[in-house]
């Protein structure tokens, strides 16, 4: 059973949330991509890659399946690390915790920290080998909803 | 060699709406006009992660598979994007150090600004790998 949902007013540093399973079939990757006016790379091998935006929206995206933002809640900072190429249709799974809580100047801001690995790995050589990492950093006022 | 991109985007609702379709996201800052227009915006805005595809996108256009493979992107976003603007989003290579294993680490700047104007709605810095 997994986790229920909880309201980014409420979480705490430290706070980790249940590995999510990312979709990264082709059909998902194609219509990130042409909702961002992208294009997807192949490598010298012509296989098609999943660019880190759409590693990082994907992650988002499963993150507020176990979060949710507070109306008004506003996107500060975004990073993504790409430790490995993510062939389009790959398994990953996302993990997340909240790496940093702080308020100032009326407005909380909340850190959220995730981990896309490896999830079907044939081998054990390869298990849970992490594909990418990044954190996101959202904004909303402090003491609850209202932009 | 450096490189450098820019690429000119327009930002519309029906794109902010296909966005929070396909991510998720529909905080109602980003599709609800009528919540979004007694904000402090006066109307609905773009995900921050639409500019980040943008400039993401820049950066594959610039380096190809080097940047899905090896690409690490951090941006912060200073300014709202709302429908009707006209998006220019830049890559400015600054840096191509060789390393000891004789790859090419690449440091560019990028930044996502209003069309025409000096406005910067994300700024960040872009790392990736690169053989040649």
């Amino acid at each position: 059973m997994s986790q229920p949902r909880v309201s980014l007013d409420t979480v705490s540093a430290g706070q980790s949330f249940e590995a999510i399973p990312l979709d990264l079939s082709r059909d998902t990757v194609e219509r990130f991509l042409e909702t961002l006016e992208g294009r997807p790379a192949q490598n010298a091998e012509g296989v098609l890659l999943t660019p880190p935006s759409v590693v990082s929206s994907l992650s988002l995206g499963a993150l507020l399946t176990r979060v949710a933002l507070p109306d008004g809640c506003l996107h500060a900072s975004q990073e993504v690390i790409m430790a490995r190429p993510i062939p389009v249709g790959a398994s990953a799974l996302c993990e997340a915790a909240v790496s940093a809580v702080s308020s100032r100047g009326g407005l909380t801001f909340v850190t959220l920290d995730f981990t896309v690995r490896q999830a079907d790995a044939r081998d054990g050589d390869s298990g849970g080998d992490v594909l990418a990492t990044g954190s996101g950093t959202v904004m909303f006022p402090a003491g609850g909803s209202g932009a | 060699m450096t490189e450098n991109t820019t690429l000119t985007r327009a930002v519309t609702q029906d794109r902010i709406n296909a966005y929070a379709a396909v991510s998720g996201d529909r905080n109602r800052i980003h599709i609800d006009a009528d919540f979004a227009a007694a904000t402090q915006f006066g109307g609905t805005i773009a995900h921050g992660m639409i500019l980040f595809g943008y400039l993401s996108d820049a950066l594959s256009r610039t380096y190809g598979a080097a940047w899905d493979e090896s690409g690490r992107l951090r941006a912060r976003f200073r300014s709202p994007a709302r429908p009707g603007d006209q998006l220019s989003i830049t890559v400015q290579e600054r840096v191509r150090e060789t390393r000891s294993d004789g790859t090419i680490e690449v440091r560019c700047g990028v930044e996502c600004s209003k069309a025409g104007t000096a406005e910067r709605l994300a700024t960040g810095d872009a790392t990736l790998t690169v053989t040649e």
